[in-house]
């Protein structure tokens, strides 16, 4: 079932999807001009309805450390409540941050965001 | 295209410097290594802004590129007082990545080739 809850801002799309909560950010560059919107608006999130939650990055064509410091601190804050997050849908720039910084050891990253 | 561009400390001005990179450097490399430079770009002119001109709107950030035979050179000017020193190689890899602080600069020295450091202007030099 795909039920749209709420388009919080034009930047972060958030639905419920079975048990687990799906973003979609609606940006192509994730720096610091986003930065503290977007962890502002998912971290209520996260307060309000704490879930497993599928980030989809599939419109975001680049993101720097302003970025990654959003999705440390979602993974942080979703782990103190023993839930899960997984990323999908990265572009190239994307995943090889990650990859570089290591921390796809820590987050799932996935290709397919409807899986 | 000119090499040069100056903008004003206002966050909102790094994507006009990323997309004026990218048009300057496109034909001129491959995409790893422009990959390589428009991240050091975004990450050393946030921390220019932020740092360096603490945000004051009144002081400028210029960046800078210059293409030899053999290296891409990235300029970048704040008028702040400079970073007086930059982690090593050997640090920024053994880097954790949830950490607070420094995230930046560990990633620019582990994309980078070399950097200069001459007061308050930074070269970041990459390999072509």
């Amino acid at each position: 079932m795909y039920n749209l809850l709420k388009e919080i801002s034009m930047k972060v799309i958030i639905e419920k999807i079975d048990n687990r909560v799906k973003i979609t950010l609606n940006i192509e560059k994730f720096n610091i001009n986003h930065m503290q919107e977007i962890k502002k608006e998912i971290s209520q999130e996260i307060k309000n309805n704490p879930n497993n939650i599928i980030i989809d990055f599939s419109k975001v064509v680049f993101i720097d450390s302003s970025g990654l410091s959003v999705i440390i601190g979602i993974f942080k804050q979703l782990n103190t409540l023993n839930k899960k997050l997984e990323l999908c849908g990265l572009e190239e720039q994307p995943k090889e941050l990650f990859e570089l910084t290591q921390l796809h050891k820590l987050i799932t990253i996935v290709d397919n965001c409807n899986s | 295209m000119t090499n040069r561009l100056v903008i004003k400390s206002d966050f909102k001005l790094l994507d006009k410097v990323y997309q004026w990179l990218e048009n300057f450097l496109i034909d001129t490399t491959n995409k790893k290594t422009l990959e390589n430079i428009l991240l050091v770009s975004q990450e050393m002119v946030t921390n220019s802004i932020l740092h360096g001109n603490k945000q004051s709107v009144d002081k400028e950030v210029t960046i800078e590129v210059f293409i030899t035979s053999t290296h891409i050179i990235l300029e970048i000017t704040d008028q702040g007082e400079g970073i007086k020193k930059f982690p090593s190689k050997k640090e920024s890899k053994k880097l954790n990545y949830l950490e607070e602080n420094g995230r930046g600069l560990k990633l620019a020295v582990l994309l980078t080739d070399y950097i200069i450091i001459e007061g308050s202007t930074i070269r970041y030099i990459f390999k072509n």
